[in-house]
């Protein structure tokens, strides 16, 4: 081409997707004839529940379904959502503008900059985190700028850290509880204190909250908009992937301020064609009941993140379960990089798991593994790890 | 400001006030103060106005953000002129340079871009949807809300205005879909690339329809529908600052594709004088400088024009010589009729060392609500496209895969079956319209029909007199871009009663 390079330069500031690169080195591997067992993907294992299963056996056999979906999604969806969110939270949303269902949560994630960041404006990220809160800016060529997440701070940024030169040009904040990768709540004094930082210096407040059902022990993560003001600011981003086992689906939503809500939306027509209905309707389903269910996935999360707890603990850790997410968010050993200890843990005994860098920086230092593989196949990792040489 | 009043009055508006605030400098949110804005907000609340025009240059975001402040639409002193200029262009030439002056401004504010006026679940709007917020603002948008108006009213609007196809997906594909739904591992992350079963079944079609060798691992990547690989191509592919050649008349995403990549479209025209085709020569060397990236789309929409195997090769030579990349977007490449089969993009020799196709189910299998196509060609040029993509999505839902590798594994019957079904309805649509004055033949590809409007109208003008008259919904031409106007396109796939009742009403048209 007409340089030496054939691709876009915004794709050298982005690097290789961590999963991709990840996906690509267990394959190997695997080709290699090692049993690799991969905590490294928070990939629930648990089969989507039947009645889902159902409803979209039923609708794709339907020609409405055949024919291009609403850019919008269906009305009945967008109710759906409402109707889950005030039972879940307390709180109204209007269904024909506050809601736009997308394909998974990453979908609104990711384009979310596109529809409401201009280039030279700032999207805040937090580090570690979801890499798509990074990438997304840079699509847009946003600057981001990393409000590191530290243990002494329980996992939170310290909003008055950031510059005021920053925040002149803030535009907009990923805040993420319960957490990925550090599996930290937020608690309502932070979320207030957060809503507060956003309206004074009027920054869009995005807050991913895939895992808001994952939780254990009695405790229920907040949602943005159980705090009073979020949604003058604010943008909620929901996955069905977590909580009904609909990873493989790709279905989702974006709720809050009705015209950021109406501007992803306009972005959108020019991206995709909507959703396939059929999946719509299984995601109907799937809000409309499923609280037995999700309770279920959960004491198995729980009792799962008790054995990696025990196991790790053995092995000299001193970690505590969780109260959210299915991840664990341990520091490697001493001598250990993030990337040398994931490498080890996978050349010694097939067992893939997360280096805590490839969320970012302030990631180095530790790891994360995943809950989300089957009993058998997690205690198996449990027990192969118990025989590493640290 | 007395000029700017004057100005506005020109532009049709009626002027109810103006106002003047000195500040020592610009505020970069809103232009003005917070205070002056909160003063307007209430001004609006109480109904007084409902368009601002700053008489200074404002940029986008100030823009945005008065517009979601003041929940009205607001202009700056450029797009007000550039309002009065589209009203007074009579020439074709003239309202061309002023279409293009006003891309060229509204180019930076299209994303995001008035803010209030959004219609959440609204239904779709003819063909790139809000891509046709560009040329001209608000056309479908409009269309749409006439549309709803007339049935709220009682009409039996008949739609001609969609290409999706009405005919249902074949059985044996949703079987597929439903075995393979309840199979759990079809639950959890699909891969970024598509099952290997999906790339293989796509490399042995388009060997078995082509006659050419792709590589399933390097050479294919499954998308979310044809658009999906369309509209992140430049943002793969392009920085901000080069061109994107685009075809006008055409889908309107090859413009708000580039636009997202901050890239710069660069027009090319189709004219029938030329069968729709794009006049290279005529491109200016310093655009083919910075040019990086061509759209073509044969079987073409909306023209339904055919690309012969001439023209793709001097495609092919002239990209290979200027060093662009050739996106050819084939998805009506198995909707043709009467023994004519349209030609693939690597058909070409060497085409795959400069090009990329993209290939949609939706039309071929009537799968337009699953979501599912592909894009092939150049290894590290689709390698490219699948590493953004792994940023955007997590996959396709792999039922959805298996169901689309059972479409490909079989299906000429059924293709052909509607092709025939087309191909009936265009002969009707045809024999209509020259009956009525018209002389168009019946396309060899594609289900639509282009026509050019009748004398005294306008493409807009025709398209509300049928809707009026006879209460079918055509598409105005110039929504597909400047070089659309004096057109109308009309798509035929409603059902067959449907449609014949839309020809009997026509029929009725007073001309």
């Amino acid at each position: 081409m007409k340089s030496t390079r054939t691709g876009a330069r915004r794709l050298d500031l982005i690097p290789p997707y961590l999963f991709a690169e990840i996906d690509r080195k267990v394959q190997a591997k695997r080709r290699a004839g090692v049993d690799v067992i991969s905590l490294g993907i928070g990939d629930p294992d648990l089969p989507t529940p039947g009645r889902i299963v159902s409803v979209l056996q039923e609708t794709a056999a339907d020609p409405s379904n055949h024919r291009y979906p609403s850019y919008f999604g269906l009305a009945e969806l967008r109710e759906a959502i409402a109707l889950w969110y005030r039972d879940r939270s307390g709180v109204e949303l209007d269904p024909a503008t506050e809601i736009l269902p997308t394909l998974g949560s990453k979908d609104g994630i990711s384009h979310a900059p596109l529809a409401l960041v201009d280039p030279g404006e700032v999207v805040l990220t937090p580090d570690p985190g979801y890499t798509v809160y990074v990438t997304g800016a840079v699509m847009a060529g946003a600057e981001p700028y990393v409000m590191p997440l530290t243990e002494s701070n329980h996992w939170l940024p310290d909003l008055d850290a950031i510059p005021a030169g920053v925040l002149d040009r803030a535009r907009l904040m990923w805040l993420n509880y319960p957490n990925n990768p550090t599996a930290a709540t937020a608690d309502r004094g932070f979320l207030e204190r957060a809503v507060e930082f956003c309206r004074r210096h009027e920054i869009v407040l995005c807050h991913d909250a895939p895992y808001s059902e994952i939780a254990f022990d009695g405790y229920r993560p907040l949602t943005l908009f159980e705090i009073p003001g979020a949604k003058e600011i604010g943008l909620e981003f929901h996955s069905l992937s977590k909580t009904y086992n609909m990873t493989g689906w790709r279905i989702g939503w974006v709720c809050g301020r009705a015209d950021l809500v109406g501007l992803i939306g306009q972005l959108k027509t020019n991206i995709d064609s909507g959703i396939f209905q059929a999946v719509q309707w299984a995601a109907i389903e799937a809000m409309n009941g499923g609280e037995e269910e999700t309770r279920a996935a959960c004491a198995v999360y729980a009792r799962r993140h008790r054995l990696v707890a025990d196991t790790l603990n053995s092995l000299g850790w001193k970690i505590k379960p969780p109260r959210a997410t299915f991840y664990v968010w341990a520091p490697v050993p001493a001598g250990y990089d993030s990337i040398g200890f994931a490498n080890h843990v996978l050349d010694a005994v097939g067992v893939n798991i997360t280096p805590g860098v490839g969320f970012g920086p302030h990631g180095e230092g530790y790891f994360r593994l995943s809950v989300t593989a089957p009993d058998a196949r997690l205690e198996e990792a449990m027990t192969r790890m118990r025989k590493l040489e640290l | 400001m007395s000029e700017l009043a004057d100005l506005a009055r020109t532009a049709g508006l009626e002027v109810i006030g103006s106002d003047v605030q000195r500040r020592s400098d610009v505020d970069p949110a809103h232009f003005i103060g917070m205070g002056k804005v909160a003063a307007l907000r209430d001004m609006k609340l109480e109904g007084e106005f409902d368009l601002v025009v700053c008489n200074e240059d404002l940029s986008p975001r100030q823009q945005r953000n008065l517009e979601l402040e003041l929940k009205a639409r607001v202009l700056d002193r450029t797009e007000m002129i550039l309002e009065i200029f589209a009203q007074h262009a009579r020439t074709h030439e003239g309202r061309l340079q002023v279409e293009a002056a006003r891309l060229h401004h509204l180019l930076p504010r299209l994303i995001g871009a008035y803010a209030y006026d959004r219609q959440v679940g609204g239904r779709r709007g003819g063909v790139g949807a809000r891509g046709g917020d560009l040329i001209p603002p608000y056309l479908f948008a409009e269309i749409d809300r006439k549309v709803q108006a007339k049935r709220r009213a009682g009409v039996d609007v008949i739609s001609l205005g969609i290409g999706d196809p009405d005919l249902p997906t074949p059985g044996r594909i949703v079987s597929v879909l439903q075995e393979t739904a309840a199979d759990p591992s079809n639950h959890r992350y699909p891969s970024y690339f598509g099952l290997a079963e999906l790339r293989e079944a796509i490399a042995l079609w388009y060997r078995d329809r082509s006659g050419v060798e792709l590589d399933p691992a390097t050479e294919i990547l499954p998308t979310l529908g044809s658009k999906d690989g369309i509209s992140h191509a430049p943002l793969a592919l392009v920085d901000p600052g080069e061109v994107v050649l685009t075809p006008d008349p055409g889908y309107t995403v090859y413009v708000t594709g580039a636009v997202m990549a901050g890239a710069e479209p660069y027009v090319m025209p189709l004219t029938e004088s030329n069968h729709w085709l794009p006049d290279l020569d005529a491109i200016p060397a310093g655009v083919l400088d910075r040019a990086r990236l061509m759209w073509l789309n044969y079987p073409n929409n909306p023209t339904a024009a055919t690309a012969d195997r001439g023209f793709l090769e001097r495609a092919v030579e002239f990209c290979r010589r200027h060093e662009i990349v050739l996106c050819h977007d084939a998805p009506y490449s198995e909707i043709a009729f009467d023994g004519y089969r349209p030609l693939t993009l690597f058909e070409i020799p060497g085409a795959k060392e400069i090009g990329l196709e993209f290939h949609s189910l939706s039309k071929t299998y009537n799968m337009t609500g699953w979501r599912i196509g592909w894009v092939c060609g150049r290894a590290d040029l689709v390698g490219l496209i699948g590493q953004l993509k792994t940023n955007i999505d997590s996959g396709i839902f792999q039922a959805v895969q298996w169901a689309a590798i059972e479409a490909m594994n079989g299906g000429e019957e059924e293709t052909r079956a509607a092709c025939a079904v087309y191909a009936r309805r265009h002969r009707l649509v045809a024999d209509t319209l020259n009956s009525l004055g018209w002389k168009i033949k019946p396309p060899r590809a594609t289900f639509y029909v282009w026509a050019p409007v009748p004398a005294g109208y306008d493409s807009i003008g025709f398209a509300n007199h049928v809707l009026d008259a006879v209460g079918v919904n055509i598409t105005p031409g110039v929504g597909f871009g400047p070089h659309g106007e004096g057109y109308f396109r009309l798509s035929v796939t409603a059902p067959d009663a449907r449609l014949e009742e839309a020809m009997t009403r026509m029929r009725k048209l007073e001309l």
